[in-house]
């Protein structure tokens, strides 16, 4: 149940939530080492919405200063909402899906998978090129694939999933990726850089591209996500409960695991391995608005966009010019949060 | 003749892997009945009655509702036909026990439709029938095991299916939790003319509530019947491997089993 009580609450709630990671977004832009007023900020997005090309006038702010808004400061933070609201939508997903609080796009080494993947292309030698970028990408899908039908196909018995199997097997596999990943650094030392990008996650070289080939996926997934709410809601009850219910559950968790994969390699692919939005957004957000997924999982998607924004505006400004791994940030600033809250649920429960 | 409600079991046999569970089983159950499914730890009820839900991969031929095999039946259509309350109703995340209820609708809401008025009006009658109206709003993990117990019956409801099955829907709750639950499901086969088949680890509970009792060991049923013919002490005795007296009810002229000691 929620701690807005009243359902009614839910719908204002949202909107009022959409329009504030709009205003936390144009805050995003303003914001950073180049010092630029908000009212440009303002006007230089204005002039490139479709209709009002032109008609804004420009003067008085440089070339300069559109291009760092326009190709710099605005695919990050777009990427950075992207992310946020695929990884948020992905735990969630997976909490109910696992009827496992701890679950997330890290779990079933789907997260490592993609980032092993994407190691491999890197040291291979593909580049930040359109054609490097496109491959590397395509390299983490098949690192996070393979990856969860090892995951998968350890832990089935005939059409059958075993849940703590599953989740164990990811773990272990987490870890071997992650080895694999380190001893990839190891032998290209020269490359030791670009793949810590990988490891950390970061938005720091993000562009257009990354965008274009993050959206398709994220537009598909969160659709098929979303046209599952309900038997989410369901499953989290119960595997068998939901079966007799008049749910194929095994074909509903095979459906949103491979969903899963590949919303999470996306982002792998473009932007890192960026963890604990997956995990603290849904959950801090069930304390919030409570378990149904009909209500959590927009609020999953906003939360975790506004979380990253936020989480990657303070890894560009809090120690200029160096830049903070947003990795790094999403746990410092995640995890006392989160503690607080559990604190504080804890408390209303006894 | 009547056939909504009806399930038959006919020469099912079942194994986890090599271990057989159940062997050449043959039952029938009827609508405005409540049949009790009895016997000791391991004896095969609850595989029983998950082979009768399609819970578990049964051969074909085995199971039949309405006269049809459940094999032939798509998830959802047998949802509609039979609706299962489980042993174990944990749920680890927190729902209103409304949402709860209204999940029973769910093989009759459409992939992208919402709740309609009908549903909202089932969910209420499943409350109302369960007793659990007034707990509507109330978190599913706020509420008692006994509370719970009955949110599970009214999803079950919910289903207006004309089978409820139940795995030992009593055995973890107090005396008049115990009466009050069973009272509601005996009405449930008397009144709303409902099949419903119930696992029972309590035999004066099974004497009491039950028309019709099969008695099983070891994956095999030993008898079926009306309680009076099934619950005699070289039969429980033969069968629970303990010493007892079998008394009558002076209210209900129902067996009463009072056991002595174990052999």
């Amino acid at each position: 149940m929620s701690s807005f009580g009243n359902r009614k609450f839910i719908k204002p709630v949202f909107i009022l939530s959409i329009l504030g990671v709009i205003l936390l977004a144009i805050t995003s832009l303003f914001l950073g080492t180049a010092n630029i007023r908000f009212p440009d900020v303002f006007r230089i997005l204005l002039s490139y919405l479709p209709g009002l090309k032109g008609r804004i006038p420009l003067d008085g702010i440089s070339d300069s200063t559109i291009s760092i808004v326009i190709k710099l400061r605005l695919p990050r933070v777009i990427l950075a909402l992207l992310s946020g609201a695929g990884l948020a939508a992905v735990g969630s997903t997976m909490q109910s899906l696992f009827r496992n609080p701890m679950a997330e796009p890290g779990l079933l080494g789907i997260s490592s998978g993609a980032g092993l993947g994407a190691t491999i292309a890197i040291v291979i030698g593909f580049g930040d090129s359109i054609f490097g970028l496109g491959t590397t990408a395509i390299a983490a899908f098949i690192g996070a694939l393979v990856t969860v039908l090892i995951v998968y196909n350890i832990s089935r018995t005939g059409s059958r999933l075993s849940q703590t199997v599953l989740i164990l097997a990811g773990i272990a596999i987490s870890f071997m990726n992650s080895a694999v990943i380190q001893l990839l650094m190891i032998f290209r030392r020269d490359r030791m850089d670009y793949i810590m990008m990988w490891t950390m996650g970061s938005f720091s070289t993000a562009g257009w591209n990354k965008i274009f080939i993050l959206l398709p996926f994220l537009v598909i997934g969160l659709t098929l996500i979303f046209i599952h709410t309900r038997h989410l809601n369901v499953i989290s009850t119960g595997e068998e409960t939901a079966k007799s219910l008049g749910i194929e559950v095994e074909r509903t968790k095979k459906i949103l695991l491979a969903v899963c994969s590949v919303v999470t390699a996306a982002t792998v692919a473009t932007s890192g391995i960026i963890g604990f939005v997956g995990l603290i957004i849904p959950h801090v957000l069930r304390l919030l608005v409570g378990s149904d997924q009909k209500s959590l999982m927009p609020f999953s998607v906003v939360g975790g966009a506004a979380f990253l924004v936020i989480c990657d505006t303070l890894a560009r400004i809090v120690a200029p010019p160096a830049e903070i791994p947003v990795g790094a940030i999403t746990a410092v600033f995640g995890s006392p949060f989160f503690i607080a809250l559990l604190i504080r649920s804890k408390r209303s429960v006894m | 003749m009547e056939t909504q409600g009806l399930v038959e079991v006919k020469n099912l046999n079942y194994a986890y892997g090599e271990r057989k569970v159940l062997e050449d089983i043959c039952a029938t159950f009827r609508p405005g009945m409540v049949c009790g499914l009895l016997g000791p730890n391991g004896s095969g009820k609850t595989t029983l009655l998950k082979n009768m839900a399609a819970l578990l991969e049964a051969d074909k031929n085995t199971v039949y509702v309405n006269g049809m095999d459940i094999k032939t039946l798509a998830v959802s259509q047998l949802a509609k036909e039979i609706s299962v309350v489980p042993q174990n109703s944990y749920i680890e995340f927190d729902f209103s026990v409304f949402d709860i209820v209204m999940m029973g609708r769910t093989p009759y809401i459409r992939r992208f439709a919402q709740e309609s008025s009908t549903d909202v009006e089932i969910v209420q009658w499943a409350m109302k029938t369960a007793r659990i109206e007034h707990l509507a709003e109330r978190s599913i993990k706020s509420i008692s095991g006994g509370e719970l117990q009955r949110v599970i019956i009214a999803r079950a409801l919910a289903q207006k299916s004309n089978i409820i099955l139940l795995d030992e829907p009593v055995s973890q709750l107090d005396i008049s939790h115990q009466l009050s639950i069973m009272e509601t499901v005996r009405d449930l086969a008397h009144e709303h003319g409902l099949t419903i088949v119930v696992v029972l680890h309590d035999l004066n509970l099974a004497a009491e509530f039950c028309d019709t009792l099969y008695l099983l060991k070891d994956g095999e049923i030993v008898c079926g019947g009306v309680p009076k013919e099934v619950l005699t002490y070289e039969r429980i005795e033969q069968v629970y491997q303990i010493v007892c007296l079998v008394y009558e009810n002076p209210v209900s002229q129902k067996p009463h089993i009072i056991p002595v000691h174990s052999r």
